[in-house]
């Protein structure tokens, strides 16, 4: 079982993005389970989505506390909350930042680190926002970085979720951050 | 089949579009708005062809779905918690009137305060004894399959009640997973068109109903306490057949790991799915421990349990509400000890409580329950205070 | 861990009651923000549109009348850069 945390904010499309890898892991053969962890539903608030996923069906229904992977989609929150909280030694950190993957500094060292400026390609192709959806981006990250689903399964899940320049749209943000994600090995 | 990844209020909305309602209505509440917005979208984009009827209460919803079945039409609606409460009314009549409405609770708690919306089991309790059949689901694909066979439960002519399909507020609702979903003309042959014979809107047969209740106090009663007995038997078939035709069979319980269990879990909704993954954990360890998942709550499984008990030693309720001040206090236990009362050699029955109050059940906490509840069984020295599941923030249990 | 059951359940307050009443300051929501308003002295001409518009009261009037964000609560949502009529106002990204 390989079991995901992700960080982002309320507005960022954290659950539909979630839904995306979980239809693109069906695609590949692979179960999944996800559930978006939040307080009151609004824009901007701190949001988790826990993903289990596995060759076999997932039985348990519960949160779980330790994880083989961080997915952060925004740089602030690690000032919110402590990302590395229950992350397991020498996972893998993908993350969402304009710093260069050697300057990351994390309290839980991983084994692999991922970063792409998913605000920046966000910006860039939905134009600019308050609350920019980085969350298609990182999966493009996430794909590359750690090879759990291709990113030809994103995109086939991305059109058969939204049709004409929102596909379109989020196509680009998933291949653009699969191109532009520096992974480095620790 | 098509398989989708999709959470357990789309699922229910999919499944319920399957079944071809002709009336819907609803107010949007946390952690059932979805099943509803998705069913409205459905009829907007033509997709589904139903009525929506707005209303601007859970009471009123309900008694527009009353109506509506009244006048023959097949009809859904979701609500959870106090929704639920605020129908509490008219949930009452509609079993008096032999309506088979279908509607889907997505658990939340009426105990634990107004923002409190996750899982907790004291609103779908809360209407028990209504005369609503009350199935429980572990998964979403469970949610869907119970949606179609609900339908034809309902719809029986042998029983003709209303069936509260309930699935866990959030932890379910929420969650997305992969579901098989049975193709609409495989669903049509299912299920015939729905047709109420005992009421009629014609003006030349001018009929009154509701009127009955000065007549037969007592013995109405008892009519429907056996309706409910028998609903055991068409829940059964409605199960098998369903098995039959789409490849997944069910029935009043599910039973994992029970064939040599000594120790068995008896858990509801999806608790059930956490405690298969600590069962195996514990298995693992050579601890002889199964569970059963009780599906139907209404009408409870007495005689499955009986038979479960020649085999098994001790018994384990875990229960996601309780009534205060009662003898279990849970629900669940007071069935389960009541339904076990008159053999004459009773298994060990211990209570749990997990999940109280929207809190989520941790799978580590459910292998500490093994634990704790076989080092009692083996050593003969019943737990006799309850066992509460995940105290202070899900780090441990605490008996008390 | 041998702390006292009894003693923590008593410590859950009376009927759900909260304390304090204020309880929304602690919670920055500068953190909340991708894109920040930067408001050109220059250019500003005190109108106060700005400070009118905020829906977070996180622009706040200075000694000599100019106006100033307050960066602790500012989420950045860009009210104030769409109504300051002389564009004084710019949303640029942070980090």
């Amino acid at each position: 079982m390989f079991v995901v945390r992700s960080y982002s904010r309320g507005g960022q499309g954290a659950v539909t993005a979630s839904t995306l890898l979980g239809t693109a892991l069906l695609y590949e053969g692979k179960y999944a389970t996800s559930l978006g962890v939040y307080g009151p539903v609004r824009r901007g608030a701190p949001v988790t989505v826990f993903i289990r996923i596995s060759d076999k069906p997932i039985a348990t229904k519960d949160w779980p506390k330790q994880f083989d992977c961080i997915i952060v989609a925004d740089p602030k929150i690690e000032k919110m909350m402590d990302i590395t909280e229950g992350f397991k030694g020498g996972g893998i950190a993908v993350l969402n930042t304009r710093a260069n993957p050697e300057d990351v500094q994390l309290k839980i060292k991983p084994s692999k680190i991922g970063v792409v400026d998913a605000t920046g390609i966000a910006l860039d192709v939905f134009g600019p926002a308050a609350i920019p959806v980085t969350t298609t981006a990182m999966l493009g990250a996430f794909s590359k970085t750690t090879g759990m689903v291709s990113v030809d399964s994103i995109s086939k899940a991305v059109k058969e979720m939204w049709t004409g320049s929102t596909a379109e749209k989020n196509v680009e943000a998933v291949r653009r951050a699969h191109e532009a994600v520096k992974v480095i090995e620790l | 089949m098509v398989l989708r990844f999709v959470s357990g209020n789309e699922a229910v909305a999919y499944a319920v579009k399957l079944c071809r309602p002709e009336v819907i209505s609803a107010i949007a509440i946390t952690p059932a708005s979805a099943i509803c917005e998705r069913l409205v979208s459905l009829i907007a984009s033509g997709e589904l062809k139903a009525k929506f009827i707005e209303a601007e209460g859970e009471h009123s919803v309900m008694s527009v779905l009353q109506g509506a079945s009244l006048a023959g039409c097949r009809t859904f609606t979701a609500t959870s918690g106090n929704g639920l409460s605020f129908m509490n009314d008219v949930v009452y009549s509609v079993p008096n009137m032999r309506l088979p409405i279908v509607m889907t609770i997505c658990n939340r708690p009426l105990q634990a305060g107004a923002f409190s919306f996750r899982a907790d089991y004291s609103d779908s309790m809360s209407v028990r004894d209504s005369g609503w059949i009350q199935l429980y689901v572990e998964n979403n694909q469970e949610a869907a399959d119970t949606i179609i066979q609900a339908y034809k439960i309902a719809e029986d002519e042998r029983i003709l009640l209303p069936v509260m399909m309930v699935i866990d507020g959030w932890f379910l609702s929420y969650l997305s997973e992969p579901v098989d979903f049975p193709e609409q003309d495989k669903v049509d042959d299912f299920l015939p068109p729905f047709e109420l014979k005992h009421m009629s809107f014609d003006p030349e047969k001018a009929l009154y109903t509701g009127l009955s209740m000065e007549l037969f106090l007592m013995e109405s009663r008892l009519v429907y306490n056996n309706l409910m007995e028998q609903a055991k038997d068409v829940i059964k078939e409605v199960g098998k057949e369903y098995g039959r035709r789409f490849g997944r069979e069910y029935g009043l319980i599910d039973t994992y790991m029970c064939e040599d269990a000594e120790l068995v879990l008896v858990t509801m909704g999806s608790t059930s799915g956490t405690a298969k993954a600590a069962v195996d954990k514990e298995r693992a360890r050579g601890i002889p421990v199964g569970v059963v998942k009780v599906r139907s709550f209404r009408p409870f499984p007495r005689e499955e349990l009986i038979k479960l008990s020649e085999n098994a030693k001790a018994l384990v309720t875990i229960d996601r509400s309780l009534s205060y001040g009662a003898s279990g206090p849970g629900q669940l236990f007071d069935e389960v000890r009541s339904a076990l009362y008159d053999l004459e050699k009773r298994p060990m029955l211990m209570e749990a409580f997990a999940g109280l109050g929207g809190a989520e059940v941790p799978e580590e906490r459910l292998v500490d329950l093994i634990e704790e509840t076989w080092n009692a069984y083996v050593s003969g020295r019943r737990l006799n205070r309850p066992i509460w599941v995940g105290f202070f923030d899900g780090s441990r249990n605490v008996i008390m | 861990m041998g702390e006292n059951i009894e003693e923590l359940l008593k410590k859950i307050p009376v009927g759900g009651v909260s304390t304090p009443a204020q309880r929304g300051l602690p919670l920055r929501t500068g953190l909340w923000r991708t894109l920040k308003p930067v408001i050109d002295k220059d250019a500003c001409r005190r109108c106060g549109t700005c400070w009118m518009y905020c829906p977070d009261d996180a622009i706040k009037k200075t000694e000599e009348g100019f106006y100033e964000v307050d960066y602790e609560y500012c989420k950045g949502c860009g009210v104030c850069s769409e109504e300051c009529p002389f564009g004084a106002i710019k949303m640029v990204r942070e980090e």
